[in-house]
């Protein structure tokens, strides 16, 4: 079997173990890339499927995108000739996922870095400090928001105008 | 804590240092129980920077994430944006990029070899391999006129062509590192020097690896057979012949192994694209203020470190939305803890060499006693001989 129809079985199977009630949209380019969005509930079952069923057992990284709004958080899994993003949307109100870092244990570093740029908190997290911001830094700040710009967050951070 | 565990912070500062990072040590006597790591000191904001600037700024900018895998994350931006732009690149540009590409990863490797060498005290071997590595320097510096940050890439294919006159020339500089690539191989595997040093220390299994998601040489040292090149391939990747190098050990040994094995591999990538290079064009045209439609790609690279994955939204401007980049260093760390837990003081240089980071000089370390609260630093180059002399004097046994 070409791993064209193997990818798309596994998309298949994937929306029938999720339910197709929550699965909010799917899309495939150039037949190796997948982005499925799913609701944040279904999150872990569905990323315990992946790692059990499907062979994506390995995380490459977790990116968060602020879409005003609306916080995504796409975790890209892949395997060969496969990448499969798994995407998740949160309020900014209360931006909050479930950990998986007790599934993939490799995804601690990240779930601490998403939370750092744009302050999504991975609820469960064995160890949930600062990545790259200083101790120092603000509380409540995140600097890849959209609302931020240089000179805002400059203002924001050090009570300094940006010259 | 009990009386007899001290912390022993690392870093984060060191002028040498690409990336500084710290790493707070707990240690019993002369053994690692505990460690935690703190990254972030080099924290530049460039993804934020990136959302600022045209797509064709940012081909400059992400050729500066790294001073040492600068092409390998040009390329990979650059296919991200073909990618959402739908442009495919000329065929002689998918070879051209797959020869610099190529090229960049045996400097790496080769300085790499280098400094784990100079960490182990083997400064012989240091002068040998940083020799040979001048040779792909020259290559670099002839074709794109800088030995780093060669300015490669354009969006839409490469910036310059090889002339075909020069090719004979880059064969033989070839040759002469093929040699050599082969000669370091036997090297790393029979000489004492390195065999005593290395196996056995900073052991991760298998098994812990995959859990980790440890990427590149770091992994295939574990016996993860994991490679980008091979299992997503980009550029000219699937129409070469070529191997992944794996071994099973686990060790600083495999680490060695793995990636003098890949010199080999990637020197005679390198002579076979020359050998096979298209004709044609070298690029297609992108405008500077070009716009490109909205919409998302995710693509990986193997990088000299491992897998570099990147994430790109737009929404149909000249700008990106979104940028995100993941370097390889990041994705070894939780992987790096298990290598650095249960050995001793004296193979925490080589170890974190071992992953091949951005960080490994650790030149002002302060150990803490904190049981009688006393404080004395430790410079790089003194912990570096303390392993030396740690080794020499036996202490091991």
């Amino acid at each position: 079997m070409s791993y064209v129809e193997e990818n798309k079985k596994t998309l298949e199977r994937f929306i029938e173990v999720v339910g197709k009630e929550n699965v909010l949209d799917s899309k495939i380019t150039k037949e190796k890339r997948f982005y499925v969005t799913i609701k944040v509930e279904k999150l872990r079952d569905a990323v315990t499927y992946i790692k059990e069923k499907e062979g994506l057992f390995h995380l490459s990284t977790i990116t968060g995108v602020d879409y005003g709004e609306e916080r995504e958080v796409n975790y890209h899994f892949n395997r060969p000739n496969l990448i499969f993003t798994i995407k998740v949307r949160v309020t900014g109100d209360k931006p909050v996922v479930p950990s998986i870092t007790d599934i993939i244990n490799g995804a601690t570093i990240f779930e601490r870095e998403v939370y750092d740029l744009i302050g999504v908190t991975p609820e469960g997290h064995p160890n949930p400090k600062r990545l790259l911001m200083t101790e120092e830094w603000p509380e409540g700040i995140f600097p890849l928001l959209k609302k931020w710009d240089v000179k805002s967050l400059r203002k924001a951070v050090d009570g300094e105008e940006w010259t | 804590m009990s009386d007899t565990e001290f912390s022993v912070p690392i870093g984060p500062q060191h002028p040498a240092l690409k990336e500084p990072a710290s790493f707070l040590f707990k240690v019993d006597g002369e053994v690692v129980v505990d460690v935690e790591p703190r990254v972030g000191y080099n924290h530049r904001g460039i993804e934020k920077a990136m959302e600022a600037r045209t797509y064709i700024q940012n081909l400059y900018l992400t050729e500066r994430v790294c001073g040492i895998c600068s092409n390998a994350h040009q390329t990979l931006y650059a296919i991200n944006v073909e990618d959402v732009a739908g442009i495919t690149i000329p065929p002689r540009a998918k070879y051209l990029r797959t020869f610099v590409h190529e090229l960049e990863r045996i400097h790496s490797h080769l300085l790499w070899v280098g400094v784990a060498a100079h960490e182990i005290g083997f400064d012989t071997l240091f002068y040998y391999v940083w020799r040979d590595r001048e040779v792909v320097l020259d290559i670099l510096e002839e074709i794109s006129g800088n030995r780093v940050n060669y300015a490669w890439n354009a969006i839409g294919g490469v910036r310059r062509d090889i002339p075909s006159d020069n090719i004979p020339k880059f064969q033989k500089m070839l040759d002469i590192l093929a040699e050599r690539t082969k000669y370091y191989t036997q090297v790393a595997t029979t000489e004492s020097t390195i065999t005593n040093r290395a196996a056995g220390v900073g052991y991760c299994s298998k098994a812990d690896m995959i859990r980790l998601c440890g990427v590149g040489p770091h992994a295939r040292a574990s016996g993860v057979n994991k490679d980008t090149r091979r299992d997503n391939p980009y550029l000219a990747y699937d129409e070469i012949p070529w191997n992944v190098v794996t071994t099973e050990s686990g060790d600083v040994l495999g680490n060695v192994v793995v990636r003098v094995g890949e010199l080999v591999e990637s020197v005679g990538i390198a002579k076979y694209v020359l050998d096979h290079l298209p004709d044609g064009p070298i690029r297609e045209k992108f405008s500077p203020m070009q716009k490109i439609p909205e919409g998302e790609a995710v693509n990986m690279i193997e990088a000299q470190r491992g897998e570099d994955i990147h994430y790109l939204c737009s929404k149909g401007d000249n700008k990106p939305y979104r940028y995100k980049i993941r370097a390889p260093t990041m994705a070894n760390i939780p992987s790096l803890m298990v290598k650095l837990k249960g050995g001793y003081i004296a193979d925490i240089p080589i170890v974190l060499a071992g992953i091949d980071p951005c960080f490994s000089c650790t030149d002002r370390m302060v150990f803490v006693d904190e049981s009688k609260e006393k404080t004395w630093d430790m410079t790089d180059d003194e912990l570096r001989r303390y392993g030396i002399r740690w080794y020499a004097n036996g202490l091991n046994k």
